[in-house]
């Protein structure tokens, strides 16, 4: 059996073009871990049922186990490490530290980055099953079900979801996302 | 001028200092430290079987060798033998009788699910390829799994070659109320039964239940000649460093002392083997979860070592979901029935408890299923049976308030259903019954469990509820409320700690403890600020290094109780060491004293001429001020001889919804009120609490893995199809906290809450299901179909 | 995962030509289906057609004033465009039952079509499965059945059909677009998704060589505007169906059942357009009575394989709840019309 090739790609990941040489089986989870050492987006389940592994692609949450990188090619990736790090939280961060909206922390960076999508999402007026009538003058005030049905591809075991929905809902009147 | 904190920190809401880590996703867990090597390391995957009982054939592992990358297939044909020395006495956390699976060792195979090769490759994902081409056939024996049948045989007898039902062949010495008896009984629990003005008799189920941290246990694993060096996803650093010792039969002296500050194995220090050069450390300084799965040290974790050792090279091995179900144990399935009598009155007059629960046929796993019951209640008549059912399947492990959660869920239920058999509102039941003194007659420590009945009563609405099932309609749903006592052992073991004051006005301490979500690292900070008269900023904690000081297991709720305790004590004896220089030194206002009449207040020396704080005297000193402390019992504190029973007790209150077409059942509020001693920090306490009461509620309504009854595999293996809670399904919750410190247990007064929050969630729910529908249902979780 | 060679063609004619000239080959879309079933070792392909670049990824007015849903428009794109929210309420509310919010921005509408059971003994290559592999038997009918079908299955398979999004496309007769080397073809929703029968492992009408372009919805109505989707599940959120239900409802001037659509998903092999229910609905009274006894209708001949057995009592209720929301709906919208 011959190896498989490798596939080149360039992806921009948290703003910078990173050329990779591919095995076509990589996961963009395991292509991030892995290849370039950035660690935040976690890998919990490896199959789309936890959540931890959640990036922007192309502005877009998604579960980054189920994209092979190779399909990735001129697009755009935002991890965790994109959204802010320790000594320059994004707004959501600070408010999941001040509400507890984790205990280990490790599905904690793929709530985050669910969270800054869901912001974008509801100003852009995007329904979730909640209401599909909703309507972007309506996002900022969004409930506690509309949070918690729009959170709920992030399992979070140790159960901080009180916490992450108040972060959430101080997120969603303080923070103005860019319309998605 | 250094900085000084002169307000109170323990008991006061504290962010988690881990908190800008860990949002950041900057935390690094044990898999992470790949970022660490280079292409050197090697990646490791599992193979593990299908067939649940039998004996390896053949294993053909000629493609997956010839396959791209790949450095070696590691069989139990090829692998080296390991010493796997077991310790003279074992730790808590692992079986007392049986051997763990060794794999790789042997050519049996115990259950399905189980690991027999280890592809190692140079990519993750060569290994994964190559790991499907490892063909393995098993000449395969009757496998059992059903535990409704088997735990109806016979009891075992000694001559009996096949497995039996059996009591567990080690029951803990002296029978304490939070040791391991098999079977207690107290009066005459049949004849009171007989007689009593109401009964109940209910027999009970739960399902196997799997931890399932996000975080999927994960080891790193490389050699420098004979020293190793693990990155293991682990609850218990020391355990670990101490098993990997002994499996590669490394011992050397430091190892040796270690294990006598474990107090698990005096007679080790005198079987010194191995090279005096070696030496094993563990490092975890994050742990994603586990919730019990991280106690022990599994099979994993010393076949990446091996392979490690074997390769020469750093290996890295990570379970997938689907090992994650037969790999790290589970909360074990069992069989429970109750019964319980009471008088007209709703005294309790006989409480008779039976348990009988899977454990693997190689480890005899148990836990503290019945000792809930006997303490719970007042009764004059108890017995309580524990019965183990080896069949086919891993050992099982702790998972959050093992045995307890178990345990006190059918008790909880059944006295539900003895409340509604006598006519009596159920937290009247309850109240009746508290009791003062465990049923061996030894009182409890400090115990506040009916101001939480009231303050959890007043908080769901309690007093506004119809006592009649299916009197609360609202549009399509049925509504109702439950209650639950809780209950779990307050306990408590050595732990060590050292602090180390700088010149630069800061500290560290270091303990090798855990922190899985608890905040161990905030409340320990905390303990050492407040000890020291520091802000929170000039105190750095570290744990989950085994070169740290000695840390007891980080599980049975009881880090807080035993790590707090020598925190403190190691911060006390470095201002000791401040205070004995300061006298002495002529540049100190305290210059002189004697160093007893030097206090510390708000970080300020205070002498009888003078003061400097502590931090400035550390400066002048001009080196780092070092001192550690370790106390606590060598035992387990419930083995120990006590005056007290120490525990700690609480309700929760649910209100549910139950669609009355559908049957979908949902919580709606929840009201946790437990009284845990001294709360540390009330923030990262209500999130344990309310961590604890998510767990409960997937308990209840849709948590289980299912065994196929004829593959005897987990049919679900999957988080897609073995459901945890979603932020959907997660209600409104409450955590409050009544009680006082409880001193009798250790100097702050802390018992610990982790376990407590998830015992008594699944029974307030069944039991508020039962009042919403009038539906009782006995077999958990409690899915739509049994309530349509 | 098995090696295979990746491939990212431009066109709908150079992705034809990669399936035609490679035998083996998959159609790639979002991969949060065969990603996972790659994973798993359940596929296998030597080689991944990249569909991602195709000009399939828009939605469109049709002549009639349908809409034509491209192949690649996402999960997120159907349920949040504004005419399927309007005029398609059953489509945007079943696609948002669906997953989560991650899954569906990846989530095509042809894979969508084209996903694979969540039948534990097909996703789990150690067990027999005619499905996988045709012959080997189903553990599933004296294993855990409890996610298994009651409807239509047959001795070789009881899998489900585990899409929401279908379900809804199916009781709002949707056609199916497919281009082949034969060209063009269009296909009735209903007809697209096969019963199992002997060959489980043939799961819908599309050929190996052929690709689904589109999927077309008819022109609206009130039923389709007034419509609804019910689904039960074991958790509030991201999970599937045990049952779920597509309804549609339009009133004549005497309140009695004018026209109705019916579709059940969790119960089948495919999603379960309830044709029969639908007659014995039209032109009857809008009760609650004629709802139950339409989903009683639908479970006469149902077969419970013991842990589904309950299923069979769920899908009349559930079928009942979703008609009592639609005519809810419908009454609302001639209230307001009046």
């Amino acid at each position: 059996m011959s190896p498989p090739s490798t596939v080149s790609v360039t992806i921009t990941v948290n703003g910078e073009a990173q050329r990779l040489d591919l095995d076509p089986r990589a996961s963009l989870l395991d292509t991030l871990r892995l290849g370039l050492d950035l660690n935040g987006t976690k890998k919990g389940c490896n199959q789309g049922a936890c959540g931890a592994c959640t990036v922007l692609l192309d502005g877009e949450r998604v579960n980054a186990c189920l994209v092979l990188a190779v399909t990735c090619d001129g697009q755009k990736v935002t991890t965790v490490e994109g959204i802010g790090m320790p000594d320059n939280l994004h707004p959501l961060q600070d408010a999941f530290v001040e509400h507890d909206g984790f205990q280990c922390g490790y599905c904690t960076p793929g709530q985050i980055v669910s969270g800054v999508a869901l912001l974008a999402e509801a100003a852009s007026g995007q329904p979730s099953v909640v209401d599909v009538d909703l309507s972007p003058d309506s996002a900022a005030q969004l409930s506690d079900e509309e949070i918690s049905e729009r959170m709920s591809g992030n399992i979070c075991r140790c159960g901080a979801y009180p916490g992450i929905r108040a972060a959430l809902r101080q997120a969603a009147q303080t923070i103005q996302p860019a319309r998605a | 001028m250094t900085t000084t904190q002169t307000t109170p920190i323990i008991g006061q809401a504290t962010r988690r200092v881990t908190g800008p880590l860990k949002v950041s996703g900057q935390a690094t867990y044990a898999a992470e430290f790949s970022k660490d090597f280079g292409p050197e390391l090697a990646h490791g995957v599992l193979v593990t079987t299908m067939a649940a009982s039998g004996r390896i054939s053949s294993i053909d592992t000629e493609q997956a060798e010839a396959a791209p990358g790949v450095v070696k297939v590691f069989t139990h044909l090829n692998a080296p033998e390991l010493p796997y020395e077991e310790p003279v006495m074992r730790p808590q956390v692992q079986p007392q009788v049986g051997d763990p699976l060794r794999p790789l060792q042997t050519d049996q195979i115990f259950f399905s699910g189980q690991t027999v090769a280890v592809v190692v490759a140079e990519t993750l994902e060569q290994a994964e390829h190559a790991a499907t081409l490892v063909r393995v056939t098993v000449d395969e024996t009757a496998a059992d799994t059903d535990l409704h049948a088997a735990h109806q045989r016979p009891e075992a007898d000694e001559k009996q070659d096949t497995p039996r039902v059996s009591a567990p062949k080690k029951p803990a010495e002296n029978g304490k109320m939070t040791g391991r008896p098999s079977d207690v009984t107290v009066g005459d629990p049949d004849a009171a039964f007989e007689s009593a003005a109401h009964t109940v008799d209910l027999d009970v189920e739960i399902k196997t239940l799997v931890n399932h941290p996000i975080e999927p246990h994960a080891t790193i694993a490389w050699w420098e000649g004979n020293t190793l060096t693990v990155h293991d996803k682990t609850q218990w650093v020391d355990n670990a460093r101490h098993k990997l010792a002994l499996a590669f039969g490394i011992r050397q002296e430091e190892i040796d002392l270690k294990v006598d500050a474990l107090n698990t194995v005096k007679d080790a220090v005198e079987g010194v083997l191995g090279v005096q050069e070696s030496s094993v450390r563990v490092i975890t300084p994050f742990t994603g979860g586990g919730f019990g799965s991280g106690l022990r040290t599994w099979p994993h974790t010393f076949l990446t070592a091996m392979a490690a050792r074997e390769l020469d090279r750093p290996v890295r091995l990570v379970l997938t979901r689907a090992e994650m179900f037969t790999s790290v144990g589970h909360r074990p399935h069992n069989l429970q029935r109750v019964r319980l009598a009471a008088d007209a009155d709703g005294r309790l007059q006989s409480v008779i408890h039976e348990g009988w629960q899977e454990t693997s046929l190689y480890e005899e796993y148990t836990m503290n299923l019945l000792n809930t019951t006997r303490m719970a209640y007042a009764t004059p008549n108890l017995r309580t049976t524990y019965r183990l059912v080896p069949l086919n399947i891993q050992t099982p492990t702790s998972m959050r308030a093992p045995g307890e959660c178990s345990g006190a869920h059918a008790l909880e239920v059944a006295m539900d259903a003895l409340a509604y058999e006598i006519g009596m509102d159920p937290l009247e039941l309850r109240r009746r019954n508290n009791a003062t003194h465990d049923v061996q007659g030894t009182p409890f420590s400090s115990k506040h469990l009916a101001e939480a009945y009231d303050l959890g009563a007043e908080k769901i609405g309690w007093a506004d509820r119809p006592l009649a099932p299916r009197s609360m309609r609202d549009g399509d749903d049925w509504v109702g409320l439950g209650v639950s006592s809780t209950f779990y052992p307050a306990n408590r073991m050595k732990a060590s700690a050292s602090a180390r004051l700088l010149p630069d006005g800061t500290a560290q301490v270091h303990s090798a403890a855990s922190d899985m979500g608890p905040g161990t690292y905030v409340s320990m900070t905390m303990v050492a600020a407040d000890t020291l008269g520091l802000p929170l900023d000039k105190v750095k904690f570290a744990l989950g290094d085994s070169d740290f000081p000695h840390a007891p297991v980080h599980g049975g709720s009881m880090t807080m109780a035993s790590v707090g305790p020598a925190v403190k004590a190691a911060c006390e004896a470095a201002i000791q060491a401040v205070i004995e220089l300061a006298v002495d030194d002529d540049a100190s206002p305290l210059a002189g004293a004697s160093a007893d009449d030097v206090r510390l207040e708000h970080g300020e020396l205070i002498g009888p001429g003078g003061r400097e704080t502590l931090m400035a005297a550390v400066a002048r000193h001009g080196e780092p001020v070092e001192a550690t402390a370790s106390l606590g019992p060598n035992k387990l504190q419930a083995l120990m001889p006590s005056d007290y029973a120490f525990h700690s007790y609480g309700c929760v209150f649910a209100r549910v919804r139950v669609d009355a077409r559908t049957g979908e059942p949902r919580v709606e509020k929840v009201v946790a009120v437990n009284d845990v001693g001294k709360v540390i920090n009330p923030t990262t306490a209500a999130s344990q609490t309310i961590g604890g009461v998510v767990m409960g509620i997937g308990m209840a309504l849709m948590e289980e893995a299912i065994l196929d009854p004829n593959f005897h595999r987990y049919a679900n293996d999957t988080l897609a199809e073995y459901h945890a809670l979603t932020n959907r399904d997660a209600p409104e919750i409450e955590a409050h906290f009544v009680g006082e410190p409880d001193y009798e247990l250790n100097p702050l007064g802390a018992r610990g809450v982790g376990e407590i929050a998830t015992v008594g969630t699944s029974s307030a729910v069944v039991n508020a299901i039962y009042h919403a529908t009038g539906a009782r249902v006995l077999s958990l979780p409690a899915t739509l179909d049994k309530l349509l | 995962m098995t090696p295979f060679t990746y491939h990212k063609p431009a066109s709908v004619a150079d992705a034809l030509a990669l399936l035609a000239d490679r035998p083996g080959a998959m159609l790639l879309g979002g991969g949060t289906n065969l990603v996972d079933l790659m994973r798993k070792g359940v596929e296998t392909p030597d080689h991944l057609v990249d569909v991602q670049d195709l000009p399939l990824g828009e939605i469109s007015e049709t002549d009639d004033g349908g809409l034509r849903i491209g192949a690649l428009v996402s999960n997120t794109a159907l349920a949040a465009h504004d005419r399927v929210r309007r005029d398609y309420r059953m489509l945007s509310e079943a696609t948002l039952a669906g997953a989560s919010q991650q899954l569906r921005n990846r989530a095509t509408t042809g894979g969508n079509l084209l996903q694979r059971t969540r039948c534990y003994y097909f996703t789990e290559p150690g067990y027999p499965c005619n499905k996988r592999e045709p012959g080997s038997g189903c553990p599933a009918k004296d294993g855990f059945n409890r996610i298994h079908a009651i409807l239509g299955e047959s001795d070789a398979c009881i899998a489900t059909h585990p899409s929401d999004m279908c379900v809804a496309m199916s009781a709002l007769d949707a056609v199916v677009e497919i281009t082949g080397p034969g060209g063009d073809r269009t296909v009735p929703f209903p007809d697209f998704h096969l019963l199992p029968g002997d060959t489980p492992n043939v799961e819908t009408v599309l050929e190996p060589d052929e690709i689904i372009t589109a999927v077309t919805l008819p022109p609206p109505s009130d039923l389709s505007r007034q419509s609804v989707y019910v689904k039960v599940r074991d958790r509030q959120s991201y999970a599937f169906a045990l049952v779920s239900v597509a309804a549609g409802l339009a009133l004549g001037a005497d309140g009695q059942v004018e026209d109705v659509r019916l579709a059940l998903g969790g119960v089948a092999h495919k999603p379960w357009r309830a044709f029969d229910a639908e007659s014995l609905l039209r032109g009857g009274p809008a009760s609650d009575d004629a709802f139950r006894q339409a989903g009683q209708a639908i479970v006469a001949d149902a077969t419970g394989y013991g842990h589904n057995d309950f299923k069979i009592p769920l899908a009349p209720r559930t079928v009942a709840v979703a008609l009592g929301k639609a005519l809810a709906r419908a009454q609302r919208a001639s209230g307001d019309a009046r």
